[in-house]
């Protein structure tokens, strides 16, 4: 081993017998760490679940519109839609939301159909008659409620159903099926109290991926008053919306990270006299100022490593072992009912590059000139 | 006898241009032969260590030329000033200077660290310098807990390591007995004798008064006073 | 504007670049002014230290240079989704064609960091620092571009709008665009392989007489250098319309950038990687040749430019076999 290596070894052994003074560096810094890349974790999380629950998602969701407002929209349509050339299967979708006073959250109630197959049952089985139904896991904590319970829903037109949970359920994604209610299509249309001849929405599969803006395209030209929705639309708002929300997350972040900066200035301009001693020595025994910049540089390339990988390490716990619990009650505000989703542990290197510019890059460049102004000490200055 | 060091007028001001300005020394000019044991006597704060470290190239003077070898380091960039003193020069500081929290090794071999030395050469080199100073049963001992005495055999061996012409020190006998001042005065005069060249700035006669001294310039208020006794 | 995490790491680190530039550069002209390596005073003393400063940062810069530039890439292609169209980096920087620039600013800066470092570095070998004024100004010109750079770059996020349509990788590199990079895909495989080997041969011989005659002409030597230049420039053609098709293996995919990613085994690192390596360690030594002139820093020139040429010739090779490696391996043939 030569120059540089020897360098590194003694900054390492410099580190050890200073644990103390590195110590609080280390501990603010990883503790950034921890909660930036919680946040992004997290963030991504929810927007590869969501993205993934989207990739089983019809090619097209046809809404009607009235007044510039979603409207229930014909069954009739479906006739008209099957003569288009290119479309696949056509589904008519009952659902809706419903605001529970008694545990002031907004559950997502929804006719049982076909494609619902998908969804994969933790407990029991999909509601068969009118007066049973199946629940997400999110709403049978919220309500206590079990298997075999009962499950009351009251709306402000003294109509009210009682339903008996034969199912409790959770699905790839837990997003979407955290706050939803399934019921039978008849119980729903009861219920809501919709018009026999009408849909909330209709599905449209386009056989060719290739024609989906086409048959989109001869869908509003048939229909005027309807929005077709598409999937890749769809993908592309969430994949925003959830970049927005890890952005603005971020920038209230940049004064944690300022904050850091300054904290890290200031720690390693603060040498303590033994430490100033020690550089003096080296100095004096033939040490250049280049050698103890390197010697600095590898120092602070070990605390923020270690720092680094700390930070990530916990985070990762965190966010996939832990549900992100410290962090829920913050983003709790995002969402109308937070779901209780395990995430799919995952290792993004794109994310990991992204925090370490976000934090070692400001790291680096604060300490800069505290290392430059300890090595340019002068060299006689022990002989005094 | 050649000289290894001459210095010509030099003179070195500390704070120029503040109002605590101090001319530390002033137109000095001494010549060390090589191989000799000189030593720079004088009362405290007559310049003795500024000498020192002004021709150990530990910083420039303010004005004059200082010959190492030949060649004059007044004016050399710190990077090129202290590549010279690390092949030419090894220091006995005063207060040892050791690093607290190292062996014995550790701390002798420091010097050569950011060099391109190779380790097992490096290792030789010390394991012999700790045999000759009768430190190789404490090796692995951290300095802190060493005596004084031994103590300052680590700082000569640090001294040694670089195998340099000429050892500089300064006041070595400062926080000795007489018995461990006798010591240091037996392993430097052994030194001389493999041809090292020595420099001493002292004031305790116990040094200056020995026989065996080739050299002694004698300074005060930053001047010599009288130069080359023999 | 986009708003991502991607893009707020890269507009703040090149805030930091830019902020530890113009630290350098106050410094900078503090030395023009002050330098006088023939004085002792303190004045000088500070002068020489400060030194030290600038070049630790500029290291620094060049690193998180290199690194933003990957950053950059990186982020094109995670965002490529929010643009109709897109289906890669490529198709991000389409959706703002300012994109391009700041890409390629990103690599001119890197470069000339780095020639600042050979500089700097052959400089602080001698003793009377003979090229501190010149290295000190150029430092100076560099800043304005590391400023317009990241102006591009803030430039390039604020003005990209989700679900702007764009044209993708195959559009961009298919065969009947009129782009600069389509022409560079539809470049025939066939000539482009004779003209990438051709001047990687020459790039090769180039350096291999300068190697085994270090004494020979500066002219060959600035010869070399520019030709450096020529092949890297025609090395990243031959990554667009061949290279890049025998490690997807498939005809019609030519994008730069994906080779960066996993499923082709990272190949994109060794690949630039050499590539720049072997470009700057040539060029370097090209860039140094007129200081031979100053006699006291000739020697150390002389050795540092056969240690930048070994090491460049070696990077060269490396880059050629990796290139070349799926040519000769791979099953896939893009023509017979
Ligand atoms: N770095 C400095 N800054 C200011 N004044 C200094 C500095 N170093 C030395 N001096 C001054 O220069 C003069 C000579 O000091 P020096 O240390 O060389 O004397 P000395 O002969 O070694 O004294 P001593 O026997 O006390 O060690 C003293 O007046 C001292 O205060
Ligand atoms: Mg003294």
């Amino acid at each position: 081993m030569k120059g540089n290596g020897r360098i590194i070894e003694y900054a390492l052994s410099t580190l050890a017998r200073r644990k103390f003074k590195n110590f609080s560096i280390a501990v603010v810094f990883s503790a950034l760490i921890a909660v930036l890349s919680s946040i992004l974790f997290l963030t991504h999380a929810y927007k590869t679940e969501t993205l993934k629950l989207l990739d089983n998602s019809p090619e097209i969701i046809l809404q009607n519109m009235s007044g510039g407002r979603h409207e229930l929209i014909p069954t009739e349509y479906i006739k008209t839609l099957s003569g288009i050339a290119g479309v696949g299967q056509i589904t008519p979708r009952y659902w809706g939301y419903y605001y529970d006073s008694l545990t002031s959250a907004n559950y997502t109630l929804m006719a049982v159909d076909e494609n619902m197959r998908d969804i994969q049952l933790i407990d029991g089985r999909m509601p068969q008659t009118d007066t049973e139904c199946a629940v997400g896991r999110g709403v049978a904590d919220l309500r206590q409620a079990g298997l075999k319970d009962d499950f009351f829903l009251i709306t402000g037109a003294e109509l009210s159903v009682n339903l008996k949970i034969v199912g409790i359920f959770t699905a790839n994604s837990a997003i979407l099926t955290n706050d939803l209610v399934v019921m039978t299509k008849d119980s729903l249309i009861k219920f809501f109290n919709m018009p026999a001849d009408k849909a909330t929405d209709i599905t449209v599969e386009v056989n060719n991926p290739a024609e989906v803006s086409m048959v989109a395209r001869k869908i509003r030209r048939a229909f005027p008053n309807s929005r077709p929705i598409l999937k890749n639309e769809l993908i592309r708002t969430y994949d925003n919306i959830f970049n927005w929300r890890g952005g603005i997350v971020l920038t209230m972040f940049f004064g944690a990270i300022a904050a850091f900066m300054i904290f890290v200035w200031d720690k390693a301009t603060g040498i303590n006299a033994q430490e100033r001693r020690e550089i003096g020595i080296l100095k004096a025994i033939g040490w250049e100022t280049a050698d103890v910049l390197t010697l600095k540089f590898w120092e602070g390339a070990v605390v923020a490593t270690g720092s680094f990988l700390t930070g990530l390490i916990l985070a990762y716990v965190h966010v996939f072992y832990f549900n992100a619990q410290f962090l829920a009650p913050v983003l709790k505000g995002w969402s109308v009912l937070f779901p209780r989703f395990q995430p799919m542990p995952y290792i993004d290197i794109y994310q990991i590059f992204v925090l370490f510019f976000l934090t070692v890059v400001p790291y680096v460049a604060a300490s800069v000139v505290p290392s430059w102004k300890a090595a340019i000490s002068d060299p006689d200055a022990v002989m005094r | 006898m050649d000289a290894i060091i001459r210095t010509e007028g030099v003179s070195k001001v500390f704070n120029a241009g503040l109002a605590d300005e101090i001319k530390a020394i002033s137109a000095v000019s001494i010549e060390i032969s090589r191989g000799q044991i000189t030593v720079l006597k004088g009362p405290s704060g007559s310049g003795k260590t500024t000498l020192l470290g002004l021709i150990g190239c530990m910083s420039r003077p303010t004005e004059g030329k200082i010959f190492v070898e030949g060649k004059d380091v007044a004016k050399l960039p710190e990077r090129f000033l202290t590549d010279v003193r690390r092949k030419t020069f090894g220091f006995i500081f005063q207060h040892f200077n050791l690093i607290r929290g190292l062996t014995v090794m550790e701390n002798v071999m420091l010097p050569l660290y950011p060099t391109d030395i190779d380790g097992g050469q490096m290792e030789r080199r010390m394991e012999e310098i700790l045999d000759k100073l009768d430190l190789t049963a404490k090796r692995a001992v951290r300095v802190e807990k060493l005596s004084g005495g031994q103590q300052q055999r680590v700082a000569i061996a640090r001294a040694m390591i670089n195998e340099p012409a000429v050892i500089l020190a300064d006041e070595p006998t400062a926080h000795l007995d007489t018995k461990l001042s006798e010591d240091f005065l037996n392993i430097v005069t052994s030194l001389n004798t493999e041809g090292k060249t020595i420099v001493i700035a002292t004031h305790d006669p116990l040094i200056y008064e020995k026989p065996y001294i080739d050299n002694i310039i004698e300074m005060r208020d930053g001047a010599v006073k009288e130069a080359a006794l023999l | 504007m986009i708003f991502h995490t991607g893009v707020l790491a890269l507009v703040a680190g090149s805030l930091i670049v830019l902020i530890m530039t113009l630290f350098s550069v106050a410094i900078a002209l503090r030395i023009i002014i002050g330098w006088d390596i023939t004085k002792s005073t303190a004045k000088q003393l500070i002068l020489e230290r400060q030194t030290y400063l600038v070049a630790t940062i500029m290291k620094y810069v060049m690193g998180f240079q290199i690194l933003s530039l990957f950053l950059f890439v990186y982020t094109a292609d995670d965002i490529h989704k929010l643009f109709v169209g897109a289906m890669c980096a490529t198709g991000s920087l389409n959706a703002n064609p300012i994109g391009w620039s700041v890409l390629f600013a990103k690599i001119v800066i890197f470069f000339l960091c780095t020639m600042w470092l050979a500089i700097n570095r052959v400089d602080e070998l001698a003793e009377d620092y003979p090229l501190v004024r010149f290295k000190y100004k150029y430092l100076i010109a560099l800043a304005p571009v590391i400023a317009l750079e990241a102006y591009w770059q803030l430039d390039y996020f604020l003005g990209l709008r989700a679900n702007v349509i764009t044209s993708c990788c195959s559009s961009l590199f298919s065969d009947e665009g009129i782009t600069v990079a389509s022409s560079l895909a539809s470049l025939p495989v066939g000539p482009s392989m004779y003209v990438f080997y051709g001047a990687g041969a020459v790039e090769i011989v180039l350096l291999f007489l300068l190697m085994k005659r270090p004494g020979s002409s500066p002219s060959l030597r600035y010869i070399s250098g520019a030709w450096s230049l020529i092949f890297f420039i025609v090395s990243v053609a031959s990554i667009i319309s061949f290279v890049s098709i025998y490690y997807y293996e498939t005809p019609v995919h030519h994008c730069p950038f994906d080779l960066l990613q996993k499923q082709y085994m990272f190949i994109g690192y060794p690949l630039y990687g050499s590539l720049f390596g072997g470009i700057l360690f040539s060029m370097a030594a090209a860039v140094t040749e007129p200081f031979k002139k100053i006699d006291s820093i000739r020697t150390e020139i002389h050795n540092a430019q056969r240690r930048w040429t070994k090491i460049s010739i070696l990077l060269i090779i490396v880059f050629i076999i990796i290139a070349t490696w799926p040519i000769v391996f791979s099953n896939f043939r893009a023509y017979d």
